[in-house]
């Protein structure tokens, strides 16, 4: 079925749940399916718009707006992941090549 | 206290202290319920998504097989042992040693010419006669000697066509030359003639066999499959290979040639048939290969027939087959597969040009081109025949060696193709495993990096990676097999 509704849909997040590099990292990734425009943050609320290409079916709409928060709950698993081990990751970097002439070679 | 007490640490000094720091992971799913965890050295472990949040949160019990499996592969690190940091820090070194070393394999388009006219071929190949599309002698000694600047311990020779045997003097001048200057600089030096075999004679063979020259050859399947595509015009190109195949066995020994595939859209149905057909020629190995994006395969359209789900249905089913025949006691292997299972389970994972980062291209293989220039990849000319210089990295009449690896054109695109800082990839769980290609995005995207969501490539890796991982996970006959093949 192919709905004219689903061309755009509108929600808002809560951006103390949610960081903004989190929401840009989902809608990076629903890019092939739906495009998410962030709207302007209104306190610790970020209204954001899923535009789909004309023609885009309501089941495929839903599955993409799905896919999004999906994939926002594991970004935002990420970044805990990443803002604990980014300084470990520098120093396993430092470390590996601290005595290597590779620089030199 | 006792001397043998003092010596042992007291029974508490072992026990679960409930705390452990996060070591630096990607996580990726693997299907509905599953996710695949990595660390930067490749190691992996396969967790359920409540397990995924009690890892981040650092709420596993020191107890649990999910705690001491993360542990044992470096993902947290306790107060019982900080010995993570240290082996972390050895095996990156291992894996990134390759970038010092760097050019393994050489290949030199020794010719353009070809009697073949296939359908998906990706050099804008030359008819047999037309020798200005030969190498010449001084660029090739020009070459040689640019190749031994390489730091590498190990050099690869490929010689490439067109079909190389029309210019067989050129691969006989190429290969003397390389081994004289190998007796000063003792390299391990390989040689292979990528051919297919049609020129073949007895000084030929002689010649291989003097020197260690193996050969790699094309076999698409049976001879309905492979003549379709492979078109030898007055001949079958199929009968001429297996003639050919059978011919360097006996010359050479019955490793001295290795064939590969190309998937076409007349393929896609049939893996069964092609597998057979190596079975059937005593192949104990074969690469399910796709189509590239890059000379005829455009021009014919051969590409916009099949897509890349096309493909993996195909690879799936063959991969499914290869496993069947093994447990029927044929040892087969999946080359495509055999790669990317070195890259999971082996330290320093492979040269294989396409699936590194910075990207392979130029650091792993670099392309001397019949007519002197100097391109990044295979992949590389090829897009330059149809266009575009991206990936042209120089002369060897006109350019030094440090000129070329240090220049614009190479730094750039090594710049450009570090996954680390490729959006998604960075967070990609499969980053050890894969690779950038700039080449492939260039072709279809228009840069070097390419958005990962509109990747075939992309597509490819992730799914292929999902099949192996899920094989290994799920199915213990078949993760057998597979880890036999590393």
């Amino acid at each position: 079925m192919v709905a004219e509704p689903s061309a755009e849909r509108a929600e808002v997040l809560d951006l103390r749940i949610y960081s903004p590099t989190a929401i840009k990292k989902a809608a990076y990734r629903v890019a092939d399916r739906c495009t998410v425009v962030l709207g302007s943050p209104d306190g610790d609320h970020l209204p954001i718009r899923f535009m789909f290409r004309p023609g885009t079916a309501d089941g495929a709409a839903q599955e993409a707006v799905r896919r999004f928060h999906e994939d926002l709950v594991d970004e935002d698993l990420r970044e805990r992941l990443n803002n604990e081990t980014a300084p470990l990751r520098g120093l396993i970097l430092a470390h590996a090549f601290s005595r290597t002439d590779l620089i030199q070679r | 206290m006792n001397a043998l007490a003092a010596k042992f640490h007291a029974r508490d000094h072992f026990a679960p202290r409930g705390t452990y720091r996060l070591l630096p992971a990607r996580f990726t799913r693997l299907d509905d319920t599953r996710y695949v965890v990595t660390n930067d050295v490749g190691e992996h472990v396969v967790l359920t998504r409540p397990e995924l949040r009690a890892y981040v949160a650092r709420e596993l019990s020191p107890d649990s097989s999910v705690y001491a499996a993360l542990k044992a592969r470096h993902f947290l690190f306790d107060d019982d042992t900080r010995v993570a940091l240290d082996l972390l820090a050895l095996k990156l070194r291992s894996r990134m040693d390759r970038v010092a070393s760097f050019t393994a394999l050489h290949m030199f388009v020794v010719t353009l010419r070809c009697d073949h006219t296939c359908a998906y071929c990706q050099v804008s190949r030359k008819t047999e006669d037309r020798t200005n599309f030969d190498m010449r002698p001084d660029h090739a000694d020009r070459a040689v000697e640019f190749m031994f600047r390489s730091p590498s311990p190990a050099l690869k020779v490929e010689f490439q066509g067109g079909e190389p045997l029309l210019a067989f003097d050129r691969i006989r001048q190429i290969v003397l030359a390389a081994e004289a200057m190998n007796r000063t600089h003792a390299r391990d030096l390989q040689f292979v003639i990528a051919s297919n075999l049609t020129h073949l004679d007895d000084e030929i063979l002689a010649f291989c066999k003097q020197h260690n020259v193996a050969f790699s050859t094309s076999l698409d399947g049976p001879q309905d499959l492979h003549d379709a595509r492979r078109a030898l015009p007055g001949a079958s190109s199929h009968r001429a290979a297996i003639a050919g195949i059978t011919r360097v066995r006996e010359a050479l020994g019955p490793d001295a040639v290795a064939a590969l595939m190309t998937t076409t859209p007349d393929s896609l149905g049939r893996v069964v048939d092609i597998i057979d057909e190596y079975v059937r020629h005593g192949f104990n190995s074969i690469f399910l290969r796709s189509l590239s994006p890059y000379g005829f395969a455009v021009k014919t359209s051969l590409l916009r027939r099949y897509d890349v789900d096309d493909w993996l249905r195909f690879y799936a089913a063959g991969l499914d087959y290869i496993l069947e025949l093994n447990r029927r006691g044929y040892p087969m292997r999946e080359e495509y597969a055999g790669i990317l299972l070195h890259k999971i389970f082996a330290p320093g994972g492979t040269g294989y040009v396409d699936l590194q980062s910075p990207a392979g291209a130029g650091i792993a293989g670099i392309i001397y081109n019949y007519d002197g220039a100097i391109y990044a990849s295979d992949e590389g000319r090829m897009l330059a025949e149809m266009g575009d210089t991206t990936f042209r990295l120089g002369h060897l009449e006109t350019d030094s060696f440090d000129a070329v690896m240090t220049g614009d054109a190479f730094v750039d695109m090594l710049d450009h193709t570090m996954l680390e800082a490729v959006p998604m990839c960075s967070d990609c769980a499969f980053l050890p495993y894969c690779g950038a290609d700039p080449v492939f995005h260039r072709a279809t995207q228009g840069d070097l990096v390419g958005h990962k969501v509109h990747s075939a490539f992309c597509r490819k890796q992730m799914a292929v990676l999902r099949l192996l991982l899920t094989r290994l996970e799920d199915d213990p006959e078949a993760a057998e097999i597979l880890r036999s093949w590393i």
